[in-house]
């Protein structure tokens, strides 16, 4: 028998629809922060799932080297300065990508990320004065395993039974990692503050997909996507490595997220705050990296004006004014930096070494160009300002054209367009720079599960032929929804394409952000919602594919005496085989009796297994870094199973 | 409060008290030792240390089996798979480094085993070399002449012991 995964939480599940219970007691408030933060209870267990699972791949450590440059500034910027005056991770020079100068100064990036981890942090720094760092983060994993476990029972109605299971579980795993465990040095604070906010925003994003998949069609299919962020796509492999891309993901889901609640609802007061809130997610995202921003403000704008029941100069001014607030931590960073609001640190020459120092340490940061007279009038110093804004905006839209248009260009090489999407394999050029392994994988390789995005074409003549308006000022709000997931996948794509394929890519991680938007796309078909009714079947194909599979490879890895470059094309072959299957069957399952469907349903679970494998041997074995995990029975594991 | 929460309060708990306990408030249970340093492996003797002397017998290269096999497929490469070179010590004092080389000139590639050898050593002594890699692209030919190269240092100088011109072959056929 089919598990009912549609169990019916009427009091959640009318609070997941902004309603709460009334009363001002503190449990109402906190009822109502974790229904906006994870809409229900099976957010909350993806959300401490997918904290709990790519936990396991936490190591320590640096693995790609403008990591120094984002941890050194936040080390910097959490002793109250922003310019990086003391370099504590990589080389003593500071000369790391992404390391830029002004006023005499060298300064980091992605302010918005390290302003984000500042707590964290801090709240560490805490933990050491009073605790044991490598007990406490031990301690904090075996937590989240709690949770996942007290969570599943809530939702089947075991709550003592799952505590009591969760308690053996997460006790017996925190004395096991104790008994093993060494001394963690607080030097790697910083590193570990930007690990943990990019674990949690990699959970927001299976957490938020599962709720706006579940608010489209059911709470089966919003799981079901939820779990295959988690499970099924590379957004776990790069949770515990401190780059933008999770975070970004996330604010382009929350982006997506709000822009369906804003035309879901019929109150015009509710569609106007999510539309509003759509705009200040964009806003947040310049924090953090302003030319991926960019694109998804033209995505979300020209969607937005163009599908909105009404543009009228009130609505407008408010979403205008709200996104105007959100650029504000964004554009005073810029003004302390660059001294231009609209100038990011990117745009800021890179530091190569104390003679590229730019300006001198005097002039006061934030003081912008021909400021300084004191000779001049107001007004000409005003205007000089307002050239210089013009500028840092008339260069960031350059920018962007610049990439679009190369991205246009590069759309039109079948070459790239294959082994970017399709097949990586062996690219001399950029395999050199691997240290001649074939280490990266297509999207497809990386997330086989894409392949069902084969009945797109389908199920587009097939809205077509079903009369459904494509008249873009008449469109639903899950149509609407689809043109700027559409929209923003096309354009993030573009921006990228023109330097992809690259070197330490992995898993395409450039269009990570673009990934749960795919896999928005796969849940919305109604094929691969025919394959989510056998969830058993689906549950059973991925756990052996996991359980066995994930042996299986270990053993024929070793014995092919495989290399990092090797296993990753054992892989990519694997996974390039599991697609083929799924796009297959997707394409003939209309063909076939219903009494066949389990087989698709299979096929599903495989193709997610075979994901979940390599995001398990890569994160345990093939990517271990030397100083090791912060769980230290991972790092036994590692050490045992690894054969490199 | 229930029983659920009771549970989940005394994990909370025990977890917490674990990780004060093992902290600098507390201290009274260290949870977390340094780790212990690292010895350095018995190969990898300092230059320093390379003050002895070495009579070796029976030292042998062997003619054959030096292959370069096709990795996986897309993988882009030929892993080098090469017979160790092989001698026997009579005597040895103090410590000698041994290096067993293999150059391919027409590929501009050279791997080298080096092993430091003392009193302790095995009289069989077998030196093979790391496992290497070259690029799938740069094979034209079915085979390549390499030397293949056993010398001793000491003191500062280095002494051939043996040298031997030998044949890479191809496996698989170049690309």
């Amino acid at each position: 028998m089919d598990l009912d995964l549609d169990l019916d939480f009427s009091i959640l599940s009318s609070r997941s629809h902004g309603d709460t219970a009334d009363g001002s007691t503190d449990t109402a408030t906190r009822h109502t922060l974790t229904t906006a933060l994870f809409g229900d209870h099976y957010g909350l267990l993806l959300f401490f799932g997918a904290v709990t699972f790519a936990g396991l791949f936490w190591h320590i450590g640096v693995f790609i080297n403008d990591n120094y440059t984002i941890a050194n500034a936040l080390y910097n910027l959490a002793n109250g300065h922003f310019a990086v005056t003391d370099i504590i991770y990589g080389p003593e020079s500071g000369v790391t990508p992404g390391m830029v100068t002004n006023n005499g100064q060298r300064y980091g990036r992605n302010y918005g990320q390290l302003f984000l981890t500042l707590p964290v942090v801090y709240a560490l720094r805490g933990l050491t004065t009073v605790g044991d760092l490598r007990i406490g983060l031990i301690g904090l994993w075996c937590l989240s395993l709690l949770a996942t476990c007290y969570q599943v029972g809530r939702i089947l109605n075991r709550e003592l039974l799952a505590a009591r299971v969760g308690a053996i579980l997460a006790l017996g795993i925190f004395a096991l990692n104790t008994a093993v465990a060494t001394q963690l040095d607080d030097k790697w604070i910083t590193l570990l503050a930007l690990q943990l906010t990019s674990i949690l925003a990699a959970a927001f994003v299976a957490v938020l997909t599962y709720r706006l998949l579940t608010r489209i069609h059911t709470r089966r299919i919003g799981l079901a996507a939820g779990l295959a962020i988690v499970f099924a796509t590379p957004v776990s492999f790069w949770a515990a490595i401190p780059k933008r891309h999770t975070y970004m993901a996330a604010l382009v889901l929350a982006v997506v997220y709000s822009f369906y609640r804003s035309r879901e609802t019929a109150a015009a007061t509710t569609a106007l705050r999510f539309r509003a809130l759509a705009y200040a997610f964009v806003g947040l995202a310049t924090w953090l990296q302003a030319g991926e921003a960019l694109v998804i403000f033209v995505a979300l704008v020209a969607v937005d004006l163009l599908t909105a029941e009404s543009n009228s100069p009130r609505e407008l001014a408010v979403v205008g004014g709200v996104f105007g607030l959100s650029l504000l931590p964004f554009m005073l960073t810029n003004l302390l930096i660059a001294g231009n609001p609209f100038s990011p640190p990117l745009f800021l020459p890179r530091y190569t070494g104390p003679e590229s120092l730019v300006g001198s340490p005097s002039t006061s940061p934030g003081s912008s160009p021909g400021t300084g007279s004191s000779a001049q009038p107001v007004w000409i110093a005003l205007l000089t300002s307002l050239q210089v804004v013009a500028n840092g905006l008339l260069e960031s839209i350059d920018q962007l054209a610049i990439r679009v248009e190369g991205g246009l260009r590069a759309a039109l090489e079948p070459q790239r367009l294959y082994h970017v999407f399709i097949r990586g394999g062996y690219i001399e050029e950029v395999a050199r720079k691997d240290l001649g392994h074939a280490i990266n994988l297509s999207l497809l390789e990386s997330a086989p599960i894409f392949a069902a995005l084969v009945v797109l074409p389908k199920a587009l003549y097939g809205r077509v032929r079903d009369g459904v308006s494509v008249e873009i000022r008449r469109l639903t709000p899950h149509h609407a929804t689809d043109v700027l997931v559409a929209g923003i996948a096309v354009l993030f794509s573009l921006f990228y394409l023109r330097v992809l394929p690259l070197h330490v890519m992995i898993t395409v991680r450039y269009l990570l952000p673009v990934m749960p938007l795919l896999l928005y796309a796969v849940f919305r078909f109604r094929a691969v919602h025919d394959l989510l009714t056998y969830p058993r079947t689906l549950g059973i194909a991925f756990t052996g594919t996991v359980c066995i599979g994930v042996q299986l490879l270990v053993v024929l890895l070793i014995l092919l005496d495989t290399n990092l470059g090797e296993a990753a094309q054992v892989h990519a072959w694997l996974n390039l085989t599991a697609a083929t299957l799924l796009a297959l069957w997707l394409l003939v399952q209309t063909r076939l009796p219903e009494r066949y469907t389990p087989v698709g349903a299979a096929i599903l679970g495989v193709t997610a297994g075979v994901t979940t494998n390599f995001l398990l041997l890569a994160g345990v074995v093939y990517f271990a870094l030397e100083p090791g995990f912060v769980l230290p029975i991972i790092e036994l594991l590692s050490e045992r199973v690894g054969w490199f | 409060m229930n029983s659920s929460h009771r549970t989940l309060l005394l994990t909370i708990c025990c977890i917490a008290v674990a990780t004060v306990t093992s902290g600098p408030l507390v201290h009274a249970v260290d949870l977390t030792p340094t780790e212990s340093e690292q010895l350095e492996p018995s190969g990898l003797a300092s230059v320093d240390d390379e003050a002895g002397t070495l009579v070796a017998s029976n030292i042998s290269i062997p003619d054959t089996g030096y292959h370069l096999e096709k990795g996986v497929a897309g993988s882009g490469i030929y892993k080098v798979s090469f017979p160790p070179a092989r001698l026997h010590i009579e005597s040895v004092t103090n410590t000698v480094m041994l290096t067993f080389a293999i150059e391919i000139p027409e590929l501009g590639y050279m791997t080298q085993g080096v092993s430091a050898v003392d009193a302790d050593s095995p009289r069989n002594f077998t030196l093979g070399t790391p496992e290497g890699q070259i690029e799938a692209s740069k094979l034209t030919n079915q085979s390549y002449p390499a030397t293949a190269t056993l010398s001793v240092r000491s003191n500062g100088e280095t002494r051939t012991l043996a040298t031997r011109n030998v044949t890479i072959v191809v496996e698989g056929g170049s690309q």
